[in-house]
């Protein structure tokens, strides 16, 4: 709004009440706009920070299951002591002092 | 040179690869069982810290791979171990145990007699975990489970003991100590010599996968 319109609208009466509606109209208009920037500036920073929460972490330490998995070749009993024989039947254990 | 980079540039070609980043499991303990899958010219790297494993191999073993990796890793399975222990009679006659080629009869043998006493326990057990089980009052059944392959449906046991004891403060006898790789769905069968403290046994274990209950219900 040019200085202008302002001191033509004072001249004129006529012209003074649309003069000071228009003028209130731009004003809440730019309120409303400064509150809206400030609003969507705050909502950057929140995303950019939680963004950089999220990924300064580093790996997360999570604990892992380490159980590890039977490969083909892996035997069906491997006794600690004695000895054991796998047959159709089952697998028969033979414990070092065997009384038999 | 031409004439072997072409045909390499082209095998290249049918390679594929991709990078998975397991999420329950150690990468470590799954590698031997994905090197088993791998094709002739297939390749695998892993990568410990970041816990990622990288496969490189021909387009037709890729799915399988990938696959293979995805039902690997998976949170710890659980099982219920429905073991079952027989005290079978004294053996009849020496020879039956001794260590010839003959040695079978036992199994054959164990089949027709009547245990004297019969004792059954279940034991839960989660992958990675170890659980016992009392079967009467003298033996304990202990196991530890390690990683399950749902492809081969095999679970493996890093420790699988049974102990007895006489009585109370006397000392505990291993009347059987290993590791042990177990069918699942199916009872396996171990037949256990006698010693100079226990009579000769058979123990059948049968490990049941459990379905993952998320959300269970409360009434």
């Amino acid at each position: 709004m040019k200085i202008e319109e302002f001191r033509s609208a004072q001249r004129n009466p006529e012209e003074w009440t649309p003069f000071m509606r228009t003028l209130e109209y731009r004003m809440t208009r730019r309120r409303r706009h400064l509150r809206m920037a400030i609003a969507a500036a705050a909502v950057l920073a929140f995303v950019l920070a939680g963004t950089f929460w999220r990924f300064s972490r580093g790996p997360e330490s999570r604990t892992l299951l380490r159980a590890n998995v039977p490969t083909r070749s892996a035997p069906a009993f491997t006794p600690r002591r004695g000895s054991a024989l796998a047959t159709a039947h089952g697998i028969v254990v033979i414990n070092p002092e065997d009384r038999t | 040179m031409a004439i072997l980079a072409v045909p390499l540039w082209f095998a290249a070609q049918q390679m594929e690869g991709f990078t998975y980043t397991l999420k329950y499991r150690d990468v470590r303990s799954v590698l031997a069982r994905v090197t088993e899958d791998l094709g002739k010219h297939g390749q695998v790297w892993i990568d410990g810290a970041a816990n990622r494993i990288t496969v490189q191999d021909d387009s037709s073993h890729m799915n399988q791979i990938r696959r293979l990796i995805q039902s690997l890793d998976q949170p710890a399975r659980h099982f219920a171990m429905d073991t079952r222990m027989d005290i079978l009679p004294d053996v009849p006659s020496k020879s039956l145990f001794k260590p010839t080629p003959n040695f079978v009869d036992m199994t054959q043998w164990s089949a027709t007699v009547t245990p004297r006493a019969t004792y059954r326990g279940v034991m839960d057990l989660y992958e990675g975990q170890a659980a016992s089980c009392s079967l009467g009052t003298s033996y304990v059944l202990e196991a530890r489970a390690q990683g399950y392959d749902p492809s081969r449906k095999r679970l493996a046991l890093d420790n699988l003991s049974l102990t007895y004891r006489e009585a109370a403060g006397k000392p505990a006898v291993d009347v059987l100590n290993g590791a042990a790789v177990l069918r699942e769905g199916r009872p396996t069968l171990f037949l256990v010599t006698p010693s100079d403290q226990t009579p000769p046994l058979r123990l059948s274990i049968k490990p049941t996968l459990l379905p993952v209950v998320t959300r269970p219900e409360v009434r």
